[in-house]
């Protein structure tokens, strides 16, 4: 406990210094507005600033970064309660309750609800985390090889089974991420894997490029075609919501946080999807289910606070076990890759001030956030109505420059445009495209790990299945996959979500 | 053409290229230093190459059987937008292949008016002043601010 408070005291230090208040500033900033405007989302604009975070001090970005994932949390709801848009997928639910609110001209009790669950969530989230992430770093300090393999065998096949589409497109697209992270030198041995004797591909598939095509350059070529088509005019009405409504709505919200905290520590539940299953558990454990739908305050806040709540929840994994849970948190691993820190257990005893820095910043951000979305609400909604036409060119030029910018190699420019019309055509043909990613990152970590097992045991798989973390994990990893073939692919519960 | 055929076909292309590098990998003696590497860096690569192949088969006979090989309709993907798609892409491609020659700041300086223009914004004159703007932002903030060493292509000799 003394560790964690003297930790937190030195994180704050670190993350009340003008330069990182500017990043913290910065990120929420950015977050609120691309959740607010459709189209783009926090993969995506985490992924194309992520080769200017190469010009950053690495606190600084993690912590903008972390800034625009759940600041993407607070913004989507805007265009969600006032014209019917969700910003985010996230937001998706709140539609169902937010936009009848603003029917009844209660846009501004809905909006204020939002925020303010969206903080409670955030702040009960990062005080969990403050908790949760260094004592789980310490258990993880026992975790070797074998342990590392069942984990990423684990969240490779969550991450993959939880995406859209089809269970099968999605195994073969994350395969497809494994295979395209083999080309270039393997590690162990030097030897060259699928460059076909081209000296181009020897440095291997830098994964910058990847995600800066498969998320923002597909995300333009996608978006193109979509926009507001009207701006919501009328009157916000009331902010805050009168005393019991408040109640009820302060209510909900703690529930969204707690169905959205525990369900977002695990791979592959990310914002989208607990959103909607904080929203069924609210409508279900009411007693007034019939009044969902129809314009209800406890609607628009439990699955608010749920995707905030979760989006916290997923630095849980990442900070100590080195694992992400979502693409966004992916891109965030990426990064700090970039910068030779590697999460995981090590990353609280090596770069503690680093790690309970970025940890404090979230304490700032909500109430950075909380003033953006309450008073500057107005603002915000009539952001999102800057036409798409100026801002799509904008970020394929930010892509196209990013991807450059790394290794100064005009085949990461190429093969970023390459990945941006993969990206768009799957999303046209309805493939998932975080497998892919989750593959190219996530892949050579578990190559290493069955490699480093083996070298352990003298060639003995046995010892994946000897060690009592391993095989739980590896049941866990059987007993889920049943679990996504049984449950989550049948039609009656597609529907149902 | 036939839809679903051209998917499944690719993933098979894909994993057959993974087991033809296997196959050369697995041929080659490996060294003594490694010898409790039982994976090498072939069986990781050859186990995901199957698999992408199992995949690949299966997929292909599910669409054969399921009937799913109609051909693409005129006019189903909805024409113009494909057409706008088709046109950013193909500026996409041309410039990253101008930057090299031409150099960063003439291929921006033609590669924004265009998209500009193809993305809706009119007149002309509007999408090359706000075309040519967006250029002199990008180059200020890459080339002064984050100090990018951006390719000058032919005014090497002038910047």
């Amino acid at each position: 406990m003394d560790q964690m408070e003297s930790g937190l005291l030195g994180g704050f230090l670190g993350a009340l210094s003008f330069t990182n208040l500017i990043y913290c500033f910065v990120g929420c900033v950015l977050g609120t507005f691309v959740g607010v405007l459709p189209g783009l989302g926090p993969a995506a604009t985490s992924a194309i600033l992520l080769p200017l975070t190469t010009y950053m001090p690495p606190a600084g970005a993690i912590i903008m970064l972390a800034g625009i994932y759940y600041g993407a949390m607070y913004g989507g709801s805007t265009t969600s309660i006032l014209v019917n848009v969700p910003g985010e997928a996230s937001s998706v639910p709140t539609c169902l309750d937010g936009f009848q609110m603003t029917r009844k001209g209660r846009a501004g009790e809905a909006l204020a609800i939002a925020a303010i669950g969206s903080f409670i969530a955030g702040t009960i989230g990062t005080i969990a985390l403050s908790f949760v992430a260094p004592a789980l770093a310490r258990v993880a300090l026992k975790f070797g090889p074998p342990e590392y393999f069942a984990l990423v065998l684990f969240s490779l096949t969550a991450l993959v089974g939880f995406s859209e589409g089809s269970l099968l497109k999605g195994l073969i697209a994350g395969g497809v991420g494994m295979l395209l992270a083999c080309v270039g030198l393997d590690p162990l041995s030097g030897k060259q894997r699928l460059t076909f004797g081209s000296v181009t591909f020897t440095g291997g598939m830098d994964v910058i490029p990847v995600l800066m095509g498969l998320f923002g350059v597909a995300e333009v070529l996608t978006s193109a075609e979509e926009g507001i088509l009207h701006l919501y005019e009328g009157a916000l009405g009331r902010l805050i919501p009168r005393g019991r409504e408040l109640m009820k709505g302060i209510y909900a919200s703690v529930q969204g946080t707690i169905s959205g905290f525990l369900l977002g520590l695990l791979p592959g539940m990310i914002p989208a999807v607990t959103s909607f299953l904080a929203y069924d558990i609210e409508r279900r454990l009411s007693k007034n289910p019939q009044q969902f739908g129809t314009g209800c305050i406890e609607g628009v806040a439990a699955p608010e606070a749920a995707n905030n709540a979760t989006s916290q929840a997923g630095f849980i994994p990442l900070m100590a076990l080195g694992i992400p849970t979502s693409p966004t948190l992916a891109i965030m691993l990426a990064a700090l890759m970039m910068y030779g820190l590697q999460p995981g257990p090590f990353l609280f005893l090596h770069h503690a001030d680093f790690a309970w820095a970025v940890i404090a910043s979230m304490y700032i951000g909500n109430v950075i956030l909380l003033i953006l979305n309450l008073p500057l609400v107005g603002l915000w909604a009539r952001l999102c109505l800057v036409p798409y036409r100026f801002i799509g060119p904008v970020i394929l030029g930010v892509c196209l420059v990013g991807a450059f910018s790394v290794r100064n190699r005009l085949f990461d420019v190429v093969a970023c445009v390459g990945f941006g019309i993969l990206g768009y055509l799957m999303k046209r043909r309805h493939w998932p495209t975080t497998p892919l990613i989750l593959g190219i990152i996530l892949g050579p970590m578990l190559e290493q790990s069955l490699r480093q097992s083996l070298e352990l045991s003298g060639g003995s798989p046995i010892i994946l299945l000897a060690r009592p973390i391993s095989i739980t994990l590896i049941i866990l990893t059987a007993v889920l996959l049943v679990f996504i073939r049984k449950v989550l692919y049948k039609p009656q519960f597609r529907e149902a979500t | 053409m036939y839809k679903g055929l051209v998917e499944p076909l690719v993933v098979i292309f894909l994993a057959a290229l993974g087991i033809a590098d296997t196959l050369r990998l697995s041929s080659v003696i490996r060294p003594d230093g490694t010898f409790h590497d039982v994976v090498g860096p072939d069986r990781y690569l050859g186990a995901i190459s199957v698999g992408l192949l199992l995949c690949g088969v299966w997929i292909l006979v599910k669409n054969l059987k399921g009937g799913r090989h109609t051909p693409i309709q005129k006019g189903e993907s909805g024409g113009s937008q494909v057409n706008q798609v088709v046109l950013v892409v193909f500026v996409l491609v041309l410039y990253a292949f101008a930057m090299p020659i031409l150099g960063y700041l003439l291929a921006t300086c033609l590669f924004f008016p265009i998209i500009y223009f193809i993305f809706g914004v009119r007149p002309w004159l509007k999408s090359i002043i706000i075309g040519l703007s967006t250029t002199a932002v990008f180059y200020a903030i890459f080339e002064y601010f984050a100090e990018m060493p951006l390719p000058k292509g032919l005014l090497e000799n002038i910047l």
